[in-house]
């Protein structure tokens, strides 16, 4: 999967209604809680089988953070 | 620890909630309708049921104990009593020596109440399979909560996911029948603070400042006497324990995984639900869930998902349950089915 498509899925999940890029903070999004937390963690590990703990989402800052969590060499 | 129970069965089972349905429109106050939207699409839960101020817990779970009385008049056989809930009636006495005259059981009779939560269904059935080995006569189980009267309205992390119901269980023992069931249980006293009611009991007793509103980092509000969860920690208990939990009863006994016909988990959120049930490979028509009409009612989840949803034209031979909760406490049960088991009709109070 290619990074941006990636993070506009994910957006679209989240029903993020602005445009959001890699550097686009999480916790800076008005829709971004601990129902999005949720949600971000299924589509993750639905597409990924990548397991993200609260420790994780906690650590999280940007869209970036985590494509590197994932592992960027999952991502063309 | 583990248990292995023969000729032990459910005779029958019934379930009661309060007519009183709240949707969730009527958390307008703490989530707008997206917020509301994502809730749904996330927990699953569309509505939960509310007792009125004057019903308790055992008042419901009376009412589908009776049921079952009324139908079997098996009142002289029952040897022993236990009430699970964590809304009791009294802190002084115990709930089920009070439901022993209500409803008319003999005297020479052993009265329980297990004060567990979300897996208490699992614990109370394990203890009353333990009482039916060991007397003659059959073992009334009793799981009921009124998780509304605990709840702070005005704390988002707990007070749209839970509801109240009660479930009524008859057990009985007999050599006809030969199936075999089986339990595991854990517990993590570690994070006993991950759920938790923190003032009231004699810890930290009622004071003049119990019902003093406090506000987390979070922005909720409560009062002492309310119950507070840390959500990102028992979400992570329940993805990392309980899939694992499943896979070793399964092993431990020689289970075949294939020949188990439904999962039945704690209604605790749809999401998590999946995820475990994902995790274990669990075909979706395997799993039960009705977690969109009654919300968490703790451990009366299994049983009123037992009653709201088992077809009883086509009953299973086999279930697998697993309950997970404050404790941190969870355990797995694969159950036996008798072919004939009673499933009344969902009562309403």
């Amino acid at each position: 999967m290619k990074k941006q498509d990636f993070i506009n899925e994910l957006a679209e999940e989240l029903e993020v209604e602005s445009q959001v890029t890699a550097e686009t903070v999480l916790k800076d999004l008005d829709e971004w809680d601990s129902m999005g937390a949720m949600i971000l963690i299924g589509y993750v590990s639905d597409n990924f089988d990548v397991t993200l703990n609260a420790d994780d989402i906690e650590a999280l800052t940007t869209f970036q953070s985590l494509v590197d969590k994932i592992g960027v060499e999952k991502f063309s | 620890m583990t248990q292995k129970f023969e000729n032990i069965f459910i005779e029958s089972i019934a379930a009661c909630v309060p007519k009183n349905k709240v949707g969730n429109d009527n958390f307008s106050n703490l989530l707008g309708p997206k917020e509301i939207r994502k809730f749904e699409r996330t927990t699953g839960i569309k509505e939960r049921r509310y007792a009125s101020i004057d019903t308790t817990a055992s008042d419901l779970g009376y009412k589908a104990a009776k049921q079952i009385l009324e139908d079997k008049k098996c009142e002289s056989q029952i040897t022993a009593l236990i009430f699970v809930s964590q809304t009791a009636d009294y802190k002084i006495p115990f709930t089920s020596n009070i439901l022993q005259s209500r409803l008319g059981l003999p005297q020479n009779i052993l009265c329980l109440d297990i004060n567990a939560g979300c897996a208490g269904f699992v614990q109370g059935l394990s203890t009353a399979y333990a009482l039916a080995a060991t007397t003659s006569g059959k073992v009334l189980l009793i799981v009921a909560e009124t998780l509304s009267k605990i709840l702070s309205s005005e704390d988002r992390s707990t007070s749209m996911l839970f509801g109240d119901g009660a479930s009524a269980i008859l057990i009985s023992k007999s050599k006809e029948f030969s199936g075999e069931s089986n339990f595991n249980f854990f517990s993590d006293g570690d994070n006993a603070d991950a759920i938790m009611i923190p003032e009231g009991g004699y810890r930290n007793p009622i004071n003049d400042k119990t019902l003093n509103w406090k506000v987390d980092d979070k922005g909720n509000k409560n009062q002492g006497i309310h119950l507070t969860m840390d959500g990102p920690k028992v979400f992570d208990f329940t993805l990392r324990e309980i899939p694992s939990s499943v896979d070793k009863l399964i092993s431990e006994f020689n289970l075949n995984k294939d020949e188990i016909d439904l999962f039945l988990f704690h209604q605790s959120n749809k999401f998590i639900i999946n995820q475990i049930a994902s995790r274990l490979g669990l075909p979706k028509e395997k799993v039960l869930i009705n977690i969109d009409r009654f919300g968490n009612t703790s451990g009366v989840t299994i049983p009123l998902l037992i009653v709201s949803d088992f077809d009883k034209e086509n009953m299973p031979k086999k279930i697998l349950i697993s309950g997970y909760g404050s404790g941190l406490n969870w355990g797995c049960g694969c159950i036996a089915m008798h072919p004939k088991m009673t499933i009344y009709n969902l009562l309403e109070y």
